[in-house]
């Protein structure tokens, strides 16, 4: 039974209760500091889309003890300052989720909460979203005469190729898987009906061993056959395919 | 926590293999009688199973005539100073029709060997197989486009790129007739410095894949890589059975 009508019951003469506003004033509580953070180191994450920002990837950030001190473990929230590029997808405790969504840099910012409220410790850290554009060779580990099926011969080049931005830098991560597909174009004297491509993963300089061939009842001679590689990242589009040019002593790949 | 299960097996796998591989350069030809040092934990697949027991043991192993179960049906494996032949034994254990057979020199297949069907693809005879003293995957990708030519002689002509492997692996030189596919497979990954093959999709399927029978896998891939590895083949796999009904 709620208070007021305990009133009516006993008083059947019940108009209108009377208030007196008095001033409360709580016991006061020390209230403790946020929390003292340095700036986070900046890091990187990757982003794989093609050029279309839908499908995010998402790489988990520890910060060790930046948004805590202490022993204390604070709750924390992670938010970005510029969601075009990248979000903060959540976390727990320092650890972070930053999810890339597309090329550039923005910060990243913790915020904390103690037992008596939130703290906006500003701990930030400039996030630069990395995006796979394209895959080139940057060197050839060997090259010679192919194997081939019998009746047939041909050549072999065996490169290092490398994930990259779209001005050419290096994405220095391991992991990441690349697969190729080869659309066979003209020129195409040699007479290439069946292609071959797999996939493979990077190192930690987003660098792969990758071995081109051609095998053709044309060789030796002085054919040519022309091919388009694409290529994909986690299973994400690249914006930029090869152009691959076949001839029974030489293959080049975007002229190299 | 399978994950996790995984992931240190692999991470003791990957210690065992690199013991082994400073001081051997080919497959264990001990085969089944070789021994698993300390503890064999596995809590996987066949597939991914094979794969760590063929780095701890340097066994080379063939994977055919598979079903679903070689990727989805989880085996639990904990043995100590165990020889292959003993946890091979325990893992067909728990797949009904599934068996165990070496073969010369030194490659043990595992799949439902018993299966007896008519046209399996990998029991296809080649006629004539050449290839100089090269890398692995080169002989391998050689043997594809031979089988190609002989099941289409209307091709003229192959491109493209394959992952390369450990270039200083070579195997050969070959010149055999008239012999399976399977055995070749078995004669170019047993010359290898360990690797094993698996077949990449179900053989008694109608359709021809070109240049995609089988994939090979090297036991000193870093532990990441092979994992996918099997996972690509895994995927494959299902989804030719998920085509064919």
């Amino acid at each position: 039974m709620m208070y007021s009508e305990l009133l009516r019951v006993r008083d059947s003469s019940y108009k209108k209760p009377r208030f007196h506003a008095r001033l409360v004033r709580c016991q006061s509580v020390p209230r403790q500091p946020c929390p003292t953070v340095p700036k986070l180191t900046p890091f990187a994450v990757r982003h794989g889309l093609n050029g279309v920002f839908t499908a995010p990837f998402v790489k988990k950030l520890r910060y060790e003890g930046e948004a805590s001190t202490g022993s204390e473990d604070f709750p924390t929230s992670w938010s970005s300052q510029d969601t075009s590029v990248a979000i903060a997808a959540g976390g727990a405790g320092n650890i972070g989720t930053v999810v890339g969504e597309g090329a550039g840099t923005t910060e990243i910012i913790a915020t904390a909460e103690n037992e008596f409220g939130t703290c906006s410790i500003g701990a930030g850290a400039d996030v630069t979203v990395m995006q796979p554009h394209q895959v080139e060779p940057v060197n050839t580990q060997i090259q010679g005469a192919a194997v081939c099926p019998s009746g047939q011969h041909g050549w072999s080049r065996t490169v290092t190729n490398q994930v990259q931005t779209s001005s050419g830098t290096a994405i220095p991560y391991a992991s990441m898987t690349m697969a190729d597909t080869l659309m066979a174009q003209t020129p195409n004297s040699l007479g290439i009906s069946g292609t071959e491509t797999g996939s493979t993963q990077t190192d930690s300089h987003g660098d792969f061993p990758d071995t081109y061939f051609v095998c053709s009842t044309g060789c030796p001679g002085s054919g040519t056959a022309g091919g388009t590689q694409s290529w994909t990242y986690n299973g994400f589009n690249l914006p930029h395919s090869n152009s691959v040019s076949y001839a029974c002593s030489a293959i080049t790949i975007d002229g190299h | 926590m399978k994950v996790r299960s995984i992931l240190l097996a692999i991470v003791f796998v990957a210690a065992g293999a690199k013991g082994w591989a400073e001081s051997h350069d080919s497959c264990n030809s001990r085969g089944l009688s070789a021994t698993a040092p300390g503890t064999f934990i596995a809590n996987e697949p066949l597939a991914p199973a094979l794969l760590e027991l063929g780095q701890i043991s340097h066994v080379c192993f063939g994977l055919r005539l598979l079903d679903d179960n070689a990727f989805t049906h989880i085996l639990h494996v904990n043995m100590t100073n165990a020889s292959v032949r003993q946890i091979l034994d325990s893992m067909v254990r728990e797949l009904p029709d599934y068996v165990f057979r070496e073969f010369p020199p030194s490659v043990v297949l595992v799949g439902k060997l018993d299966m007896k069907a008519p046209d399996l693809l990998l029991d296809k005879v080649v006629p004539s197989f050449d290839s100089p003293r090269a890398p692995l995957h080169a002989v391998s990708n050689a043997l594809k486009m031979q089988i190609a030519v002989n099941i289409d002689p209307t091709i003229t002509g192959f491109a493209g790129s394959y992952p390369t492997g450990d270039i200083g692996d070579q195997v050969g030189p070959i010149q055999e007739n008239g012999k399976m596919i399977w055995e070749l497979l078995n004669e170019i990954v047993g010359d290898s410095g360990g690797r094993m093959w698996i077949s990449s999709l179900p053989e008694s399927g109608k359709t021809y894949p070109r240049l995609n029978l089988w994939k090979v896998i090297e036991y000193s891939m870093p532990p990441k890589e092979a994992e996918a590895a099997i996972q690509r083949v895994a995927s494959q796999f299902q989804n030719s059975e998920a085509s064919r009904h």
